[in-house]
């Protein structure tokens, strides 16, 4: 049967990313805003839906992350039945989420931020490409792929598909792991840790040599949040909300989901679909935090496993103990990656996986449910409130990308500052505009696809509100 | 020869999930040496699988082309690296780190309505019969399949 769900706006389901650098009177940058004009829509035409039917609906949000959405929203619905969920389950879900990190982190780092890194953003760009990264480190590029694979691999070993998995439910999981999926995963570890530690070493000679655009891109001081385990170690399916800010002080450790709107605010700009969330306590808009790897290590004490923790160490030398720059992120996310094989390594040795025992039956118990889960590039939350018969009355979604929002204009604000002179828009400033950005690893156009990609859209507007230069790329 | 095709598409998005309906279609052709994969988005790791296979054919819907077309794809030269979404051209220059460059196609057959809902309009179910009728004549002449589809 052909269901139809009509929503207005329709007009602008592509997802476009628009860039607005505002000059003073004397053409210099005042300040620069990212927008993002893309109708989403799921927290409205999801009202009505039983809560159970979430994980599934909301996993469409996103091509890449959905596992994100799907445990999260799984956690949402496991509050709303009032369960305690099978130890099992808990721990296919870890494992799921760190295939889930390893994919969308080998895919930020070797395809979209790679050739960056290893061709330099002022590379001729007959040579800053694919077949020019393929060509100086062919290595590098295959050890990509493959690591992204091992990630969709769990993803879809676990779940029966790739992408949009029905895998995780509220109450547990729907099957637990086989003993041919588990030796799989294991054979899968030895190349995956090599690809790693490769990228790290390689990122680490790298980072010596450019210290300008460290300080550059997004280089401020602001609050950090993410989930953490009680005792400190990193952590990204449970545990309790931690926001702390520059200094390492922790203004925030709340074991209470319900109580997050304690903590975060939602602003809501005329001119983007991506909200602003602020930290409540400070007010929009300098209540500027932000969330992701760079957050989750900054914010835990460990990493909780061997050589994870040795980087971390290393990472916190190099870039101190609260590191302030969003550059950093890249080489968060490389300690994030060998953190989740090392996890994986870790667990895979555990029988309890292989359990039937993985799934809490019961009824509706509460009417209102929070699930936070840490998606690749921050903390998500599912809000819902459903009435008696578990009918969604209301839902509120805090995307990752959106509580990047504020930091990814300021990061935009210090580059164009720094590269900027005079009305017209250089390629360098247009080359590190996009790399801040990638920084964050934003999400923003999965839910729909159409033949094309997303263009980049730079203009340049003057005290007078007129543009005075635009660029367009992609 | 073996072919790797690939439908393209959320079928969550009306046509846009023209790409899924063409592999489905072409699933039942039951075509030996064909395997078919439906993604919501072209991903790297794909690259893996086409360079495990002869050559290859990306079916999607079109917001840009009035009728129905088979093009041949070339390697992309330049990226853009700030979404998430990877063009057949990209996933072909990645595929290329594995020594393959394969000859490919893409079908690209017109949408009009993508909006949030089920199913194809009229106007895009009957551009995918006629992008079926190329499609079957391209797998003929390069598997040498006679079979009837």
């Amino acid at each position: 049967m052909t269901k139809r769900i009509i929503i207005d706006p329709v007009s602008r389901i592509e997802g476009h990313a628009k860039i607005s650098i505002f000059l003073d009177e004397k053409d210099e940058v005042l300040e620069a805003r990212f927008h993002v004009t893309e109708f989403r829509g799921f927290e409205r035409f999801c009202e009505g839906r039983p809560f159970q039917e979430m994980p599934g609906l909301s996993a469409r949000i996103c091509g890449i992350c959905p596992v994100s959405h799907i445990l999260a929203s799984s956690k949402a619905g496991d509050m709303l039945l009032a369960v305690e969920v099978p130890p099992t389950a808990l721990k296919l879900r870890r494992m799921m989420n760190w295939g889930q990190i390893l994919q969308s982190h080998a895919l930020s780092f070797f395809h979209l931020s790679g050739p960056d890194f290893l061709l330099g953003w002022d590379s001729a760009p007959a040579t800053r490409n694919v077949f020019g990264l393929i060509a100086q480190h062919p290595d590098l590029a295959r050890q990509g792929i493959r690591l992204r694979q091992f990630g969709q691999e769990i993803i879809e070993g676990l779940g029966g598909r790739k992408i949009h998995p029905a895998w995780s439910v509220p109450g547990g999981v729907r099957e637990p792991l086989t003993a041919e999926l588990r030796d799989r995963f294991v054979a899968w570890l030895p190349e995956s840790f090599r690809a790693v530690d490769h990228a790290l070493a390689f990122f680490k000679g790298f980072l010596d040599k450019h210290r300008e655009e460290i300080e550059t891109f997004g280089d401020f001081p602001s609050l950090f949040m993410s989930l953490i385990q009680p005792d400190g170690t990193w952590e990204t399916s449970d545990g309790l909300l931690r926001i702390g800010d520059q200094t390492g002080k922790i203004l925030v450790d709340d074991p209470d989901p319900l109580n997050y709107q304690t903590h975060i605010g939602e602003a809501v700009e005329h001119d983007s679909y991506l909200k602003s969330p602020y930290y409540r306590p400070i007010g929009y808009p300098d209540g500027v935090y932000r969330v992701g790897p760079l957050a989750r290590l900054n914010l835990c004490e460990r990493m909780g496993v061997p050589r994870a923790d040795v980087e971390l160490v290393e990472f916190r030398q190099r870039a101190g103990r609260v590191a302030s720059s969003s550059f950093h992120y890249h080489y968060a996310r490389l300690i994030e990656m060998l953190a989740c094989l090392e996890n994986l390594e870790r667990l895979l040795g555990d029988p309890d996986l292989l359990s039937g025992r993985c799934r809490a039956d019961a009824g509706l118990n509460r009417l209102e449910g929070v699930g936070i889960s840490e998606a690749p590039r921050g903390t998500l939350f599912h809000h819902y409130k459903v009435d008696e018969q578990g009918r969604l009355l209301k839902i509120n979604l805090i995307i990752a990308t959106g509580q990047n929002n504020l930091a990814m204009n300021r990061t935009v604000t210090q580059i164009a500052k720094k590269y900027l002179r005079g009305t017209k828009i250089p390629e360098p400033m247009l080359n590190r505009v996009e790399a801040g950005i990638r920084a964050f690893d934003p999400c923003l156009s999965c839910s729909t696809h159409a033949w094309g990609q997303m263009p980049l859209h730079v203009q340049l507007i003057n005290a007078h509100g007129e543009i005075a230069d635009e660029v367009r790329r992609g | 020869m073996t072919w790797l095709a690939i439908g393209i598409g959320n079928t969550l998005r009306s046509d846009d999930g023209l790409g899924p309906w063409l592999a489905e279609r072409i699933a039942d052709w039951r075509l030996p040496g064909v395997t078919i994969r439906v993604v919501h988005q072209l991903t790297p790791e794909l690259a893996v699988e086409i360079a495990q296979h002869d050559r290859v054919l990306f079916l999607d819907s079109s917001r840009t082309d009035d009728e129905p077309r088979l093009v041949e794809v070339e390697p992309a030269q330049t990226a853009n690296r700030l979404g998430h979404a990877m063009s057949p051209g990209d996933i072909l220059a990645w595929a290329s780190a594995f020594g393959a460059r394969r000859p490919a196609w893409a079908a690209r057959v017109p949408g009009s309505d993508y909006r949030f809902g089920e199913g194809l309009s009229a106007a895009a179910a009957e551009a995918g019969e006629r992008a079926l009728a190329d499609i079957a004549r391209l797998l003929r002449e390069h598997t040498g399949c006679t079979k009837s589809v």
